[in-house]
């Protein structure tokens, strides 16, 4: 990333990125390799090497321009659909479980505060029996919170001096 | 007068005499390194003088290995290392005859059964041999005289975004034998690769929320740009003989094959599933990252093939000055 708006330098930082890869991953002129060049060439087609204002970088929706980070609505969509049908049964694979709480942790990334909201779901993983979780009351309750707080996602997106006030980055 | 024509002629300061490079053993651009080794092996008299010049020439394997603008950076020898000989592999205790044979008998996970995915894998292997990335034998050749490490996982068929299937190794894997759980080969491997190239990777979303918001000024918006490396893992290799810790069973069009006639695949990448892969990887793409930050601070780069693709559609707003940004 860069904040730096020209073409020259963003051809430059272009012109580092590659050389750089290639320095250690070898073009197929070097390697004498019949198959792809290191540098994926259909995400390069797809758009993805361009430089953009709002890119998704490690599954969040980041904005340059108006410095806010959002969940991409479909992994929203995702996760309140997955919470919903767990919270409809008494038990839950503890696979299913897993997945749900993978979720979740990259989610609370988002949220301020986000990571003292796991001991009811770490507990609950850890005490499951014959590979299934019990959904108490309690544990149903604090997953619906998160159901509320991932649909909050949707709009608006958060800004950064309001994560950075709450500690995130620490 | 004699002065005054020295100062007009204008200096090539980039174009050293490559005997000056061979002497002082320093070359500043991947073009004085080509001089410099095409002058030494000029001078080499066992040398056709016409021979081109193969980097790959000597014992490189594997598709990962520095080289020109990363020759410096102090991680080179090792991975000069996991070029010349190939990742650290220790996967525990050799299996028995017994063990080994019963997990050919398993064979894959079920999502190499159907016809499509059988057949990717098929034509993935043939790939992988062309390209001498993997080697295939016969139980049959091999079960008298069964090489030391042969361990055998089931590989699974992941349909993937981009392409039919995505093939992992599920070396995770225990096999049951005689009601008792074996060791799988993750669970057996000792932790050999260096741990420093992860340690960027966890945190790496706060580091760039706090860069951005710490340099947010109006006016100034920040670019994203993103370069995949394609197959990664698979650009780096283990030794001829680790290799054997990797197998897995090569799915026959044949449902009633006999176990003698089972083909193996004994691939030499680093393999997706296996635990010590991302910390090898990260070695190398670290190295990569630390490359792109050093080049970054040149005052001129040559051109790339590619950029045009980075470029291309990307407006660009005007009287930014390239000292008024920040990386």
């Amino acid at each position: 990333m860069t904040n730096g708006d020209n073409e020259a330098h963003l051809r430059h930082v272009s012109r580092a990125m590659l050389h750089g890869e290639h320095c250690i991953f070898p073009p197929l002129d070097a390697s004498g390799h019949d198959s792809e060049d290191p540098i994926a060439q259909s995400k390069l087609d797809n758009g993805d090497g361009e430089w953009k204002y709002v890119k998704e970088i490690l599954g969040w929706l980041i904005d340059g321009e108006n410095y806010t980070i959002q969940l991409p609505l479909e992994k929203c969509q995702k996760i309140t659909s997955l919470i919903k049908t767990i919270v409809k049964k008494p038990r839950c694979h503890l696979k299913k479980f897993q997945v749900l709480a993978g979720k979740l942790q990259h989610a609370s990334y988002g949220i301020p505060g986000g990571a003292g909201l796991f001991s009811p779901i770490d507990m609950a993983a850890t005490q499951a029996k014959d590979n299934m979780v019990i959904i108490t009351e309690h544990l149903k309750a604090m997953l619906l919170d998160w159901h509320a707080l991932v649909n909050s996602f949707k709009q608006p997106p958060l800004q950064f001096n309001f994560y950075l006030q709450t500690g995130q980055t620490t | 007068m004699a002065e005054s024509t020295a100062i007009k002629k204008a200096p090539t300061p980039l174009k050293m005499p490559a005997t000056m490079l061979i002497q002082n053993l320093y070359a500043r651009s991947p073009e004085e390194q080509d001089t410099a080794i095409a002058e030494a092996l000029a001078k080499e008299v066992s040398f056709p003088v016409e021979t081109p010049i193969k980097e790959t020439a000597g014992k490189k394997i594997g598709l990962m290995w520095p080289r020109t603008f990363s020759t410096s950076h102090p991680a080179t020898p090792l991975l000069d290392e996991y070029v010349n000989k190939g990742c650290l592999v220790d996967c525990g205790p050799d299996w028995s005859h017994e063990h080994i044979e019963d997990a050919l008998l398993r064979g894959n996970h079920t999502s190499t059964n159907a016809k499509r995915a059988t057949q990717a894998l098929r034509d993935e292997r043939q790939v992988k041999q062309a390209n001498k990335y993997a080697h295939v034998v016969k139980w049959k050749d091999i079960k008298y005289n069964i090489p030391k490490k042969l361990k055998v996982s089931p590989v699974a068929m992941i349909p993937h975004k981009s392409r039919a299937f995505h093939c992992i190794l599920d070396l995770s894997f225990q096999l049951n034998l005689k009601d008792k759980k074996k060791a799988s080969v993750n669970s057996a491997t000792a932790k050999l690769a260096p741990r420093e190239g992860m340690v960027q990777l966890g945190p790496a979303l706060k580091c760039l929320i706090a860069l951005m918001a710490a340099n947010r000024s109006k006016g100034k918006p920040f670019r994203f740009a993103k370069l995949d490396i394609k197959d990664g893992f698979w650009r780096m290799v283990v030794g001829k003989e680790d290799a054997w810790n990797f197998c897995y069973v090569l799915p026959s069009e044949n449902n009633n094959i006999d176990v003698d006639e089972i083909e193996i695949v004994v691939p030499n990448e680093l393999q997706m599933g296996w635990c010590e892969s991302p910390p090898f990887f990260c070695a190398a793409s670290e190295t990569a990252r630390d490359t792109i930050q050093a080049l970054l601070k040149k005052d001129c780069l040559p051109e790339h093939l590619f950029e045009g693709k980075m470029m291309d559609r990307a407006h660009f707003a005007e009287g930014i000055t390239l000292d008024d940004v920040s990386e």
